[in-house]
C-alpha cells in the first residue's frame, strides 16, 4: 500500500505545577473524519444544499449551508481568538469512545476557563512548512493549563480549522481529525498538557 | 492512516469502445500542497504572521496551458481556498473551463516539491485557439459517509473537466497527471490555480483521434 497523500501525528506531553514531565504519549492519527473531504469537496461546487457541521464563534454546535464561497482559513489564529479558544486548532475533550468518522465533534469538549472541570486555553502555535523539506510537515502546538483548583480527566484530542461564509462573515471552527488517548490522563491542578498535532504531506 | 487520493482514467476509442482502463495512485504532493494545509490554521488579517518570504506558485489560465507564475501573498492578505466557480465564473465559462482541476501533460518530470507546473502541459480548451483535448463538464456528487471508507468522487464533479475529448487528427499521448486547487488572494486580490500533486504516468496513455480519456479522481479516508 503506497504511502497516504496526507498523515497526521499526535504527541502530548503532561508536566505537573512544578514543570515536571509526568506523561508522554505519541501516535499516529487514526482518525481523519468526514467534515476534512467536506471540506475538500467544497473546493469543487457552488449552490450547494449539503451542509456541514460545525461550530460557531459562540460555541454553538450547528450546521451552515455551503451556498455561499467559503474557505478555509485561519480562525484558530484571528486575533480577536488567540488565546482561550476551544473551538478552534487544538482541541481537547474527556471522552474516551472510539471516534467516528461521521461524528463532527469531539464527545465531550473541555471548556475554556478556571471552574472545576475547565482548562485555559492558550495560543495555537503553527509551525510553517520549508519548500525544501521532503516531505513537508506542519505542526500545530496548544498548551493547556489546569487552573481549576482539581484535576481534570483528559480522554480525546482533536484538530479543528476554520470555516467562513464569505459573504455573511460568519466563522465556523469544522473538526477534521479526532483521536481517543490510548487512556485517560488526569491531569493535576497547576499541571499543564501539550498537544501536538503534525500534519505531513507525502511525495 | 491519512488521505489518499486516486484516479481513474479511462480511454475510448472514437466509436465508445474502453481500451483502457487503469487506477493510478496519486502521491506526490507538492510544496502548494504543504502550504495550503499551512493556510488552514494561519491565514488571517493581522499582520503580526506575515506570509512574506512565502511565494505561492500560481498559475492563471485563461487562453493557454498551465503556467507557473510567483505570487507573493502581501501582508494581511488572506488565501481562501474556494468553490473554483466562484472564482472563475459560471459553470460552462471559458474561463472555468481554462482552469482545470484536472491537469493533463504530455512530458516527464523528475518530482521536487517544489515544482509548481507539469513538463509539458496539454492545451485542455480555448475558444481563442486550436485545441488538443475538449473538455466535458460533468455533475457533482458530495462525500459519502461510509462506515469505514469515506470518499469523494470527482467523477461528478459539477466544475471538474473530466472528459476529454481528443478532436485533433493525430493520436494524443498523456504522461503527466495533476491535480488543481483553486485559490483566491485579498491582498493582492487574485484568483488562481495551484499545483497540488504530480505524478507521471508510465507507460503513457494514447488518446486515438475521435476518442476520449476520462479522468475520475477520488479522496478517501483511510
Amino acid at each position: 500500500m503506497p504511502k497516504p497523500l496526507l498523515t497526521a501525528r499526535y504527541r502530548v506531553v503532561v508536566r505537573d505545577a512544578q514543570g515536571r514531565i509526568k506523561y508522554i504519549e505519541e501516535a499516529p492519527s487514526k482518525s481523519f473524519i468526514l467534515n476534512f473531504l467536506y471540506l475538500w469537496w467544497l473546493n469543487f461546487n457552488l449552490n450547494t444544499t449539503d451542509t456541514i457541521s460545525v461550530v460557531d464563534s459562540s460555541g454553538n454546535q450547528t450546521t451552515t449551508t455551503l451556498t455561499e464561497p467559503c474557505g478555509w482559513w485561519g480562525w484558530a489564529n484571528s486575533q480577536t481568538t488567540q488565546v482561550g479558544n476551544p473551538y478552534a486548532g487544538i482541541q481537547v475533550g474527556s471522552g474516551t469512545s472510539s471516534p467516528s468518522a461521521s461524528s463532527p465533534y469531539l464527545e465531550s469538549l473541555i471548556l475554556n476557563g478556571t471552574s472545576p472541570g475547565q482548562l485555559s486555553y492558550a495560543f495555537n502555535d503553527v509551525t510553517s512548512p520549508s519548500v525544501s523539506s521532503n516531505p513537508s510537515t506542519i505542526q500545530i502546538t496548544q498548551t493547556l493549563t489546569n487552573n481549576s483548583g482539581g484535576s481534570v480527566t483528559v480522554g480525546e484530542i482533536g484538530l479543528a480549522t476554520g470555516l467562513e461564509n464569505y459573504s455573511t462573515n460568519t466563522y465556523y471552527a469544522a473538526l477534521i481529525i479526532h483521536d481517543v488517548l490510548s487512556s485517560a490522563i488526569s491531569l493535576p491542578y497547576g499541571g499543564t498538557i501539550t498537544v501536538t498535532y503534525t500534519l505531513q504531506v507525502n511525495t | 492512516m491519512g488521505i489518499h487520493l486516486s484516479a481513474l482514467v479511462l480511454v475510448k476509442d472514437r466509436n465508445g469502445k474502453i481500451v483502457k482502463r487503469r487506477k493510478l495512485r496519486l502521491h506526490s504532493a507538492t510544496y502548494q500542497f504543504a502550504q495550503f494545509m499551512y493556510e488552514m490554521f494561519t491565514a488571517q488579517v493581522s499582520p503580526s504572521i506575515q506570509y512574506s518570504p512565502i511565494t505561492i506558485q500560481g498559475m492563471a489560465v485563461y487562453t493557454q496551458a498551465p503556467s507557473a507564475q510567483a505570487l507573493t501573498p502581501s501582508a494581511g492578505g488572506v488565501l481562501y481556498l474556494v468553490p473554483i466557480s466562484s472564482t472563475f465564473g459560471a459553470n460552462g465559462t471559458a474561463a472555468q473551463v481554462m482552469n482545470p482541476i484536472i491537469g493533463l501533460g504530455n512530458g516527464t518530470l523528475t518530482f521536487s516539491p517544489s515544482i509548481a507546473q507539469l513538463a509539458g502541459p496539454i492545451l485542455i480548451y480555448s475558444a481563442y485557439s486550436s485545441s488538443e483535448l475538449t473538455p466535458n463538464l460533468t455533475e457533482a456528487s458530495p462525500p459519502g459517509a461510509y462506515a469505514n471508507n469515506p470518499s469523494i468522487s470527482y467523477a461528478s464533479f459539477y466544475f471538474s473537466p473530466a472528459i476529454f475529448q481528443n478532436n485533433t487528427s493525430s493520436t494524443v499521448t498523456v504522461s503527466e497527471l495533476g491535480w488543481y486547487a483553486a485559490l483566491y488572494l485579498t491582498n493582492p486580490v487574485t484568483s488562481f490555480n495551484t499545483l497540488m500533486t504530480h505524478d507521471n504516468i508510465s507507460p503513457s496513455i494514447s488518446i486515438a483521434a475521435g476518442g476520449t480519456l476520462t479522468v475520475t479522481f477520488t479522496v478517501e479516508l483511510e
